[in-house]
């Protein structure tokens, strides 16, 4: 536990990490970018850093995806800490929910990729433990559900249907409350 | 934006992804849905999705399900973490007696919920006698929306710690009895609340002075009502954060030597309200909803980081 003390947020934030793709590719950020995975964040702590951070279960292609994510989250983080105010602030209100509404655009346009990317992204998020993105990507998932009979759940993902009939109905019979 | 669709491992193209993520991402992803019988109609996709819903750490309920049967499929030994639930309107079913059933969901969440605990009742749902809150040991944090039913809280042990891990308590939209709220939200029953919230809350109780006391909350908001006019005594060492928003708030006596924010509304009379062991500084003095500005209060604590007030003027005919 040492080289992230508070009192020296200007020289931790100056800081760069290197993260290395499976296919080797390298990528410099800031470590208020990289902290962002609570993965890295405790190498960090633990001081294993020192030429590079490898990811071996991450592609370049989708590790550039999550440095992008990551980058423009690091600058929401940072102004959430400053102020902790307990009653609503409306001025300060008005300028944060200009950001949260350009965020959320970024959000938006970042889930415009195909269903495997996304997938990669769901594996990326969770073995680097960021929570934001993870929650974000499975959002994306969980919507594209939303309302849609197991029929067209199969067929948007490819499902194979491995139950016998008999099997199907019992199921059906046990789950009949979730189908009224 | 652009996509990259299809590299050489294929745009998804045949494969089934998302059976093969592993059970607690899927998780994660039914959960998104915040809708158990959704997650639970996944169940009939194949054999890999037959139990995974079974095992969700957290249980979103909304439409007029039989709950009752989707408690009873839920895994036991799962830890739930989050169980909300909305019951927006209730045709009675021949599965379960509607009337039993917020209660008999309370007694679920009082077993298994080592976590948070939502209810919030519907204006159309057939009336209840009463809500009947169990004691509640592993539940960090339980808001209670009941529609202008009453709550009674189960009598806890003599032993204490009825809410052993509770650090929120918000109820909104209920009647209560006066003595049973403090007995509740006392150290005894709830010695780590740190927030209490009680927003249009009604106090059965006539002519009772409600007295909260607690060694551990740090932030308190209410708005209850009376049918004559309240009478409050809050004794919290630790209290920083106060706002008693009652319109008939007639007599008060406050100890709370950490006072430092005040939202107060109303009139304030300081021969009737009493707020005993704060230092005159506070970091932020709100004072609104009145007709005059206070200068009583504002004499009270002469110094304040931040200072809002809020003055409603009524127009003259």
């Amino acid at each position: 536990m040492a080289s992230a003390g508070s009192g020296d947020e200007k020289a931790a934030a100056a800081a760069m990490i290197t993260l290395i793709s499976s296919d080797n590719e390298k990528f410099e950020v800031t470590e208020a970018t990289a902290t962002l995975s609570q993965t890295i964040r405790h190498m960090i702590e633990d001081g294993c850093t020192d030429g590079g951070v490898p990811l071996p279960n991450v592609t370049s292609k989708i590790l550039a995806r999550v440095i992008e994510y990551c980058k423009k989250h690091a600058t929401a983080a940072a102004g959430e800490e400053g102020s902790s105010s307990s009653f609503s602030d409306a001025a300060f209100l008005e300028v944060d929910r200009a950001f949260l509404e350009e965020l959320e655009e970024f959000d938006d346009a970042f889930l415009e990729v195909d269903r495997a990317t996304l997938f990669d992204l769901i594996l990326a998020a969770n073995y680097l433990d960021i929570k934001g993105l993870l929650n974000l990507t499975c959002q994306k998932v969980a919507d594209s559900v939303k309302g849609k009979t197991p029929e067209q759940i199969r067929e948007m993902y490819n499902i194979v249907n491995d139950l016998t009939p008999e099997e199907e109905a019992e199921i059906r019979r046990e789950t009949q409350w979730a189908f009224e | 934006m652009a996509a990259t669709v299809g590299g050489s491992d294929g745009g998804g193209g045949g494969m089934d992804r998302i059976s093969s993520l592993p059970d607690d991402l899927l998780h994660v992803i039914l959960v998104h849905l915040h809708d158990t019988a959704a997650a639970a109609r996944t169940s009939v996709l194949s054999r890999r999705w037959r139990h995974v819903w079974a095992h969700l750490p957290e249980l979103s309920f909304h439409l007029n399900r039989d709950v009752d049967a989707a408690l009873a499929a839920h895994a036991a030994g799962t830890p739930v973490s989050l169980l909300e639930i909305g019951l927006p309107t209730w045709k009675p079913t021949r599965a379960a007696d509607p009337r039993v059933l917020p209660n008999r969901l309370l007694q679920f969440a009082s077993r298994r919920v080592a976590g948070e605990i939502r209810l919030a009742l519907h204006p159309s749902m057939h009336r209840v006698d009463e809500i009947v809150l169990p004691t509640c040991g592993r539940a960090t944090a339980i808001k209670l929306s009941i529609c202008r039913h009453t709550l009674r809280f189960q009598q806890p042990h003599p032993g204490g710690g009825a809410f052993a891990a509770l650090a929120t308590l918000r109820i909104e939209n209920a009647y209560v009895y006066g003595g049973e709220l403090e007995d509740v939200v006392s150290s005894r029953c709830c010695p780590r609340l740190k927030e209490l919230f009680l927003e249009q809350v009604t106090l059965m109780d006539q002519d009772h002075w409600l007295s909260l006391r607690s060694d551990s909350v740090e932030r308190l908001e209410m708005a209850v009502n009376v049918y004559a006019h309240l009478r409050l005594q809050v004794i919290a060492p630790e209290l920083r954060i106060l706002s008693p928003r009652s319109r008939t708030l007639a007599d008060c006596h406050i100890v709370t030597p950490k006072l430092s924010e005040l939202y107060w509304r109303g009139r304030y009379d300081p021969v009737r309200h009493h707020i005993r062991e704060a230092g005159s500084h506070l970091r932020r003095l709100e004072i609104g909803g009145t007709d005059s500005v206070e200068p009583m209060l504002m004499r009270r604590f002469n110094t304040a980081h931040k200072l809002r007030v809020t003055i409603i003027v009524t127009q003259v005919r």
